[in-house]
């Protein structure tokens, strides 16, 4: 609710209240993301996108029509309350703000992935899943590597997920989606 | 063969592989298990075949693991179950080859819980490790396939009107019965035949005696199996009635031995078949002895597979 005007005689303790007022009042009104609807936050101004078929939902995440969905990769402002907020390339589901990125199944094991942040580079978001024999299970992570990395390891399994580049006109950071948008799941491999 | 084995396949831990490696492993593995069965031992055109094709129309893993067992299981069938501690207790002939069943069951370690069988439920996921590597210990467990037998016999037979008694007319077919080897099933069993019935005196009889002496295993050519060689015999009555049964050696039922060092299964005593003989008489033939109704030789292969425990303890 937005506070009252400031009065000639106002004491100025009064001043505190009224402004603290105003900043609950701005918050209230700041753009978040909801069902279907991303922003981008960027140094150069703020970018509202809509897209059609979108589904919203929780931890599950399906995949939404678009670019919309789990395991999207996006680059972000850090804290968008500085004047010349940071960036962070995001690893999350853009369709749903819940804090998981997604859902990973590999063979007969489904594990939830929380959302993941690294500082920006140039390079390829990955995930590499490695098989252990002893103890017969998964190691599975998500890394922001400069370059892909190469294996001839057949127990190690790399995903491209997006490339990130630096614009030098634009002067920032921007990602390119490789693999679709949803769920991933690791086929064509013996598991348990 | 150099790589032609469980190891260079991934096994016994083919975790995590891609799909095409452990798959093509078991396929060799499987056309090697067919080698006993074929007209010649070709391993080399297995090591050199691309089964990858095969993968690839199949579509997914259910799919093709389910053609995979189906083609498994015609092939264990054939194959002796060496697992058989007690034979005492044999009745049929099915009772000695491994059955599906009991095959997946081995494999699983004896917890018939942990079978990983697809047509038995939803085989997921797609490419299950489990079902691998319980098929790398079936294939494993098919050792014992089929080996040649002979068996040294003589026959004879009088059909001269001449012999005036059932005895007279056996002692005549067997004085000029002919020496025979060959891997037909084993009999020793005389038929009398009522004289008149042939055209010949009243009061003569006519005869058609077999007599085998021993069976023994007939291996290919630089064959040396590690175990025993086993004989199993199926044997009836003379003539396909039990109550004509005669000889010793043998009994009704199933019948198993085990072959000596010179590759010796049984060697049979000469028995009196006209003990207990019955007369015949007009239109009705009578028969003294015993015949094989199936018979088999197994050896133990091992020596000449390359997919086989011990290259991949497991």
């Amino acid at each position: 609710m937005l506070p009252r005007k400031l009065l000639k005689n106002d004491k100025f303790i009064v001043l505190y209240d009224l402004w603290n007022q105003l900043i609950d009042h701005l918050q209230s009104c700041r753009p978040v993301a909801g069902a279907g609807i991303r922003i981008q936050r960027l140094p150069a101004g703020t970018v509202f996108s809509a897209s059609a078929g979108s589904t919203g939902g929780g931890a599950a995440g399906v995949t939404a029509g678009g670019d919309e969905g789990p395991f999207a990769v996006t680059v972000e402002p850090v804290d968008e309350e500085q004047e010349n907020p940071g960036q962070v390339v995001r690893l999350h589901n853009t369709a749903s703000e819940s804090g998981v990125a997604g859902m990973l199944t590999i063979g007969s094991r489904r594990k939830q992935i929380a959302d993941q942040e690294w500082p920006p580079k140039a390079g390829v978001v990955i995930l590499d899943i490695t098989y252990d024999d002893e103890t017969e299970d998964y190691t599975a992570t998500f890394s922001l590597e400069e370059t892909l990395p190469e294996t001839k390891d057949e127990k190690r399994y790399i995903l491209r997920i997006a490339e990130i580049s630096y614009n030098d006109d634009t002067k920032s950071w921007s990602a390119a989606q490789v693999h679709p948008v949803g769920d991933i799941e690791v086929t064509g491999r013996w598991v348990k | 063969m150099q790589g032609l084995n469980w190891q260079t396949f991934g096994f016994p831990q083919p975790g995590f592989l891609p799909a095409r490696t452990p798959a093509e492993g078991l396929r060799k593995a499987l056309e090697e298990r067919r080698l006993p069965f074929a007209k010649e031992w070709d391993v080399e055109t297995i090591a050199q075949t691309d089964y990858l094709p095969m993968l690839a129309a199949s579509g997914d893993g259910q799919t093709w693991c389910r053609e995979f067992d189906r083609e498994l299981r015609e092939v264990a069938r054939r194959y002796f179950n060496h697992t058989l501690l007690d034979f005492s207790g044999l009745t049929d002939w099915a009772d000695i080859m491994w059955t599906w069943d009991e095959l997946l069951l081995e494999a699983a370690g004896g917890d018939e819980k942990a079978v990983s069988d697809p047509e038995k439920g939803d085989l997921s996921p797609e490419w299950n490790l489990t079902w691998a590597i319980q098929r790398m210990r079936a294939i494993n467990l098919l050792l014992y396939a089929p080996v040649q037998y002979l068996c040294d016999y003589v026959s004879g037979s009088v059909h001269t009107g001449e012999p005036s008694s059932p005895a007279a007319a056996v002692a005549a077919a067997l004085k000029d019965a002919r020496p025979a080897s060959d891997g037909s099933f084993p009999a020793s069993y005389i038929h009398n035949i009522y004289g008149p019935d042939h055209g010949w005196r009243e009061g003569s009889y006519c005869c058609n005696a077999t007599v085998t002496k021993r069976i023994y295993a007939d291996l290919p050519e630089g064959f040396t199996p590690d175990g025993n060689v086993y004989l199993f015999m199926k044997v009836a009555g003379a003539g396909g009635d039990d109550e004509n049964f005669f000889g010793s050696g043998v009994s009704i039922g199933m019948n198993q031995f085990t072959a000596d060092a010179d590759g010796v299964f049984v060697e049979f005593r000469n028995d009196d078949f006209t003990a207990g003989i019955t007369t015949p008489t007009k239109d009705h033939e009578t028969y003294n002895g015993w015949e094989a109704t199936q018979c088999s030789a197994f050896a133990d292969y091992t020596s000449w597979f390359h997919f086989k425990e011990g290259d991949a303890m497991s």
